[in-house]
């Protein structure tokens, strides 16, 4: 007979699934975007905005664990130097429940300010020590162009995620 | 307060637990830079493994890419169409004067007994993907170890340089395009002469590096490989000199990464005394067998 700690452990297994497909998900997502010609600088960083709205809308965010293991897996597949996007990842996390949980600023200003302010402070971080890593300075366009576009296209996204909710709603009315 | 005190604990826990995270995180990043050959194995297994998958999320893209092409070429057909008329005249005075210049240099190589170079192509591939994020500028091609391919053989496209493999997998190979902030090629100058190494910043252009100070490059001039060092062979083409906004002179890749469709991997010659390969050129120090202690012991 199966227990109710059972039933509870065993959904926890088939969400933690399911989000590990959705990671692996975006990376393919991410490095399919290279191709697209009018991102010639440097990509948006798609990714990030999914996973994002992953860890805000669930209601059990992908484990700090996994998001380890999908920064590694991302960084084998794509030759990044190993563990910087582990450690973005992670900082993401981070800083998304800090601001939310100290400042509620996605309930005061809403979503897209709470990611630029994530987004913007976790690029500047990682990109800090990817310069101690590697002494050289990389790119500053490339980096600014990165920012400017991911910050730009999150509301898009994010619109296009929730459509369909607005869509039923419209239509259930 | 007993709540008080248990929500103190669990906050103090959090922080613990976060810290420890970033600080198991900045030892990986630490570990990578040491570039073991497990992890090599791992990336090259992964992506041979997932490439397919890759592949399969890329064609999507690939067609909204083509679509977008299509849109762009019908609505500028009239100007490209202008455009193309003035270059036929433009091409047809120069290949004029080029058959000239052509007879001419076959004389002097007659004259001088100079033996032309062919660099050899080992393998032909299809790109499958291009990682072109912040953090490293990389391309995945579908040949690898079956067709004979080696780290450090430099990958070319019809338009020149693209860079050189870093990982092989038995059927998948992976490139470090020269944008990346890790590539590093020596070049020389073909019209002004001189010799530099041309770094990746991540971005769009290279960085001239080791220029000397007396270098007065040419805007537009053609940059070429110089062959010093022995990791590429010589007068590979790159691109060519333009004028950055900060007044400092970057290269202008001749091949466009995110267009590459089909690469060649060139194949090099193991053997090579890097002495005696950079004809015209200064030669590059030999090894010594003194270990250099810079100011306590004294090489002759």
């Amino acid at each position: 007979m199966m227990t109710r700690n059972t039933l509870y452990n065993f959904l926890l297994v088939q969400k933690s699934f399911l989000q590990t497909i959705l990671l692996l998900s975006f990376c393919f997502i991410q490095i399919s975007l290279n191709f697209l010609s009018f991102f010639f600088i440097s990509q948006p960083y798609v990714m990030v905005i999914f996973l994002f709205l992953l860890i805000m809308r669930s209601d059990n965010p992908p484990s700090s664990v996994l998001l380890i293991f999908a920064g590694l897996f991302y960084d084998l597949i794509t030759g990044t130097h190993l563990g910087i996007h582990s450690f973005f990842f992670i900082l993401v996390k981070i800083l998304i429940f800090f601001y939310e949980e100290r400042y509620k600023l996605s309930k005061l200003y809403g979503e897209w300010i709470l990611f630029s302010i994530v987004y913007s402070l976790t690029l500047i971080i990682t990109k800090i020590i990817f310069i101690f890593v590697n002494f050289t300075l990389p790119d500053l366009n490339a980096i600014s162009f990165n920012l400017g576009f991911t910050l730009l296209i999150f509301p898009i996204i994010s619109f296009l995620i929730d459509l369909p909710k607005y869509f039923l709603s419209f239509v259930l009315k | 307060m007993k709540n008080n005190n248990s929500s103190k604990k669990l906050y103090k826990y959090n922080k613990a637990f976060n810290s420890s995270l970033v600080i198991i995180c900045i030892i990986l990043v630490l570990i990578g830079k040491f570039d073991l050959i497990i992890f090599r194995n791992v990336a090259a297994f992964l992506t041979d493994f997932f490439a397919p998958i890759s592949n399969a999320f890329n064609k999507p893209v690939k067609e909204i890419e083509n679509v977008i092409e299509d849109v762009q070429s019908v609505t500028q057909l009239r100007k490209e169409n202008i455009r193309l008329k003035i270059e036929i005249k433009r091409l047809m005075v120069s290949e004029k004067n080029m058959s000239l210049v052509e007879s001419e240099l076959i004389e002097l190589k007659k004259i001088l007994n100079f033996i032309p170079k062919e660099n050899k192509v080992l393998a032909t591939g299809r790109v499958l993907n291009i990682s072109g994020g912040t953090f490293a500028k990389t391309m995945l091609i579908n040949t690898g170890i079956k067709e004979g391919i080696k780290i450090g053989q430099p990958v070319v496209s019809s338009d020149g340089l693209v860079g050189s493999i870093i990982n092989v997998g038995p059927s998948s190979s992976r490139v470090l395009l020269l944008i990346d902030i890790n590539s590093m090629v020596p070049i020389f100058l073909t019209q002004s002469g001189w010799p530099a190494i041309a770094q990746g910043q991540n971005g769009s252009f290279l960085k001239l590096r080791f220029l000397s100070s007396e270098a007065s490059p040419i805007i537009g001039e053609i940059v070429e490989t110089s062959g010093h060092g022995g990791k590429f062979p010589s007068g590979l083409n790159l691109g060519k000199i333009i004028d950055s906004k900060s007044g400092n002179y970057v290269v202008k890749l001749s091949s466009n990464p995110q267009k590459l469709r089909f690469v060649s991997i060139l194949e090099v010659n193991s053997e090579y005394d890097s002495l005696n390969k950079s004809e015209g050129l200064a030669p590059l120090q030999g090894s010594k067998d003194v270990l250099n202690l810079k100011g306590f012991n004294k090489i002759n």
